[in-house]
């Protein structure tokens, strides 16, 4: 985007992008920059309510959580049962399935090695934020 | 009875803001005193709660540093890249209440709410709460009343009632109510008005409110009468006359003495960089760039300060310029072999940008604004001193650079300090 850019005038353009050659079609080439899809807009509901984590370790593995793996947790979200949250366990902040046994809340790590954490009844001190989405690295570069 | 108010306003202030940030990652710090420390770590700026009967606002940190120790505080240096953030949070979230917040400082703004009876009020005022604990996990407090004064009467009321929200508005029992609100606690009464009034007996907010204006007018100023007209429920305030800022200042205490011209150097560049940027950021062009440089030493209670000003043939916000023109000044002040405790840079002879007048012998080449703008949307988007000007060093690297020991990861603006979900 380049805010307060007079459209198909010839002023200076941005420094921040490279120089083209003016071989016309200028318009069309901005518009299409402008379309350009946003990861953010897409995954991120409340911005103000939305907090970047790193997952570590293989708790939940079976849902395809990988450590390393970025969590946008959206605070905004009401914690349901069947949700990934992240939670206060301890005075540590962990990432569990939020789940219900026999009237009881749990946090349920996806791994039959991790058994499940009972929960105090007040959900609102105990879950930090709805899990809403969560990123994998493909390439294994450092960034 | 009360005529029905057209607007009410609200002040929504963050408790213990800064304490408070420091809280949200770590949970363990739930009833723990929270202290956070000035730039330099040198004094108290924020405490919890808890702190509060540990630490004076403001004492010098090593005056109670024993004492915060004893108690288990948790004491922080301060983390304007993390404040910053959640200051934008929580103003994000009022947003959602209304269309007119304005922002009064880093964790308190006003705001506008569609007109209700005094309960739905009230109800709306726990929902702000609610809704930006939960988003944004800040406790904030909320006072409503039908002026901003009588919004930040009801905030005072909150506040020594130990409670998080309150409303002034609508209500029949308004006199009785600032009747037990001391007049030293009104917004828009100085100390030394506050003690004026007090020693003639007028010593609450009701009965400043009950004074005739022509008594305020001779003892008081235009300023203080407004404050009463709006302790009677007439609004003066809402739309304040924003005055346009004089100067844009920017200085720091320096980790340790600093001796060389260079690495003074260094530092006023950084200065001018992000004084150059707040004058961006208020679409504003500086004509005048001012460079002071201190001495200070306590023991031998020396204290030496020096200050130089360059005028420069047009006001520019472009920052390339402002470092030249504080690196000249600085040249013109620099005495060698002094130890420097603090330097700054103050921009002055403020303008609007659009309304500066080109200059026929140096025109500011159009480009330069682009420049700039992507400059500042880069350090915005990826964090202060992503990309600077070569004379500015980044200081957390230099050894100029602030004391801060103590400082918390930037979880929320940084990459490299996200925090940790543990699926362990």
């Amino acid at each position: 985007m380049w805010p307060g850019y007079p459209r198909g005038s010839g002023a200076a353009k941005p420094a921040d992008l490279p120089q083209r050659p003016q071989v016309g079609f200028t318009n069309s080439v901005i518009d299409a920059h402008e379309l350009r899809l946003s990861l953010d807009a897409h995954f991120i509901q409340h911005p103000a309510a939305t907090f970047f984590f790193v997952a570590e370790g293989d708790a939940m593995r079976d849902a395809g959580l990988q450590s390393g793996d970025i969590l946008l947790v959206d605070r905004a979200r009401t914690p349901t049962v069947g949700k990934v949250v992240v939670a206060c366990v301890e005075g540590e902040l962990v990432v569990r399935r939020l789940a219900r046994i026999s009237g009881r809340y749990y946090l349920t790590a996806d791994n039959p090695a991790y058994p499940p954490l009972p929960l105090a009844e007040d959900l609102d001190h105990v879950v930090w934020g709805v899990v809403a989405s969560w990123h994998h690295d493909e390439t294994g570069e450092p960034r | 009875m009360y005529e029905f108010p057209a607007r009410v306003f609200a002040i929504v202030d963050c408790a213990s803001f800064y304490a408070s940030c420091e809280r949200v990652f770590k949970p363990t710090l739930g009833e723990i005193p929270v202290v956070v420390l000035s730039n330099n770590d040198g004094c108290v700026i924020a405490r919890s709660e808890e702190a509060k009967d540990l630490a004076d606002m403001g004492v010098p940190y090593f005056q109670v540093r024993e004492r915060l120790e004893q108690a288990g505080a948790r004491v922080f240096s301060s983390n304007y890249d993390l404040y910053g953030d959640f200051s934008r949070r929580v103003m994000e979230v009022l947003g959602t209440f209304s269309d007119e917040v304005q922002i009064y400082s880093i964790d308190e703004a006003f705001l506008r709410l569609p007109l209700l009876k005094e309960q739905d009020l009230l109800s709306v005022a726990h929902e702000i709460r609610r809704r930006v604990l939960r988003w944004t996990g800040v406790p904030v407090r909320v006072g409503i009343g039908e002026t901003k004064t009588l919004a930040k009467a009801a905030q005072a009321l909150a506040k020594s009632r130990r409670e998080a929200a309150f409303s002034l508005a609508c209500r029949a029992d308004v006199n009785d109510l600032l009747a037990t609100l001391a007049v030293d606690k009104l917004w828009g009464i100085g100390r030394r008005y506050a003690r004026f009034l007090t020693a003639r007996g007028i010593d609450t907010a009701l009965a400043l409110r009950n004074q005739p204006d022509a008594w305020i007018r001779r003892h008081m100023s235009v300023t203080a009468l407004r404050t009463v007209w709006e302790l009677r429920g007439i609004d003066c305030l809402s739309e304040p006359p924003r005055s346009p800022r004089q100067s844009v200042l920017r200085s720091r205490s320096f980790g340790r003495k600093v001796t060389e011209l260079p690495e003074l150097a260094e530092a006023v560049a950084t200065y001018a960089s992000r004084a150059a940027e707040e004058l961006r950021r208020h679409r504003m062009a500086a004509q005048m760039v001012q460079v002071f440089a201190t001495t200070r030493d306590h023991r031998a209670g020396t204290f030496f300060t020096n200050t130089g000003a360059t005028a420069l043939p047009v006001a520019t916000d472009f920052t390339p310029t402002l470092i030249a023109a504080a690196q000249e000044c600085l040249k013109r002040i620099y005495r060698p072999g002094l130890r420097y405790a603090k330097a700054g840079v103050v921009l002055l002879n403020l303008m609007p940008a659009d309304a500066v007048q080109g200059h026929l012998f140096c025109p500011e080449p159009p480009r330069h604004a682009a420049l700039m703008q992507a400059v500042d949307g880069i350090n915005r988007r990826m964090g202060t001193d992503t990309v600077y000007f070569a004379p500015a060093a980044r200081d957390r690297r230099r050894a100029w650079a602030a004391r801060s020991d103590m400082k918390s990861p930037s979880y929320t603006t940084r990459w490299s300090d996200l925090p940790t979900a543990s699926a362990k």
